[in-house]
């Protein structure tokens, strides 16, 4: 009865973190940016100041 | 009786929440790169997925046996999704499949976050961050540098590869 019920919060636990995976995922590989954009850190910085000098 | 019961069942629900974290670490065991070997007896094989499935997923055919299984059922999902995309994501999607597959799970860890972050922070106008990309892009090589924070102050994190 133990085991049952947190397998099933164990499973439950799993498959939300893998909807939140395909969500983000399907994001990424739709987006109108290149996957390079968001492997890129001075990209990432580059936004930053951007938006900081608007 | 009743309380130490209650008390062994929140303990085995938080060593379960503890192990579905999604850190580096659990992601990385679990998420192998592509140079990891084929995973025998691991289940859909690529021969069980339905046409439609194969005609979506073909960009990663032949890495498909080495996929662990948490990432078989995430491309499958996304597959299902696949039918009701715009033309233009259904060709990005196909484009960008093997490359993103291809990276290693912390350059995908990497790249979910800062996509979370620009979400966070008031994401630009999609016009406006093809825009930024396409300036950052023409930025002399020195300069582009000089915009990668230091280990020092920024995550700490390694880069990733180009």
């Amino acid at each position: 009865m133990l085991a049952v019920a947190a397998f099933g919060i164990y499973r439950w636990q799993e498959s939300q973190r893998l909807a939140e995976v395909v969500e983000i995922d399907t994001q990424l590989l739709t987006d109108d940016l290149p996957i390079d954009a968001y492997l890129d850190r001075g990209f990432q910085n580059f936004l930053k100041k951007r938006a900081a000098e608007q | 009786m009743r309380l130490r019961f209650l008390a062994v069942l929140l303990a085995l629900a938080m060593a379960a929440g503890v192990g579905a974290q999604p850190n580096a670490a659990s992601s990385a065991k679990k998420d192998k790169p592509k140079a990891a070997a084929v995973k025998k007896g691991v289940r859909p094989a690529w021969a069980e997925l339905t046409a439609e499935q194969q005609a979506t997923l073909a960009p990663l055919k032949n890495d498909w046996d080495t996929l662990e299984p948490e990432r078989r059922q995430k491309w499958i999902q996304i597959a299902k999704r696949y039918p009701r995309m715009k033309p233009l994501e259904q060709e990005r999607v196909q484009r960008r499949m093997q490359m993103w597959a291809n990276l290693s799970p912390e350059q995908r860890r990497q790249a979910r976050e800062n996509y979370k972050q620009l979400a966070k922070a008031k994401r630009p106008a999609n016009k406006d961050l093809r825009q930024a990309w396409a300036e950052y892009q023409a930025l002399p090589p020195q300069e582009r540098e000089n915009l990668v924070p230091s280990p020092s102050t920024g995550p700490r994190r390694s880069k990733p590869a180009n």
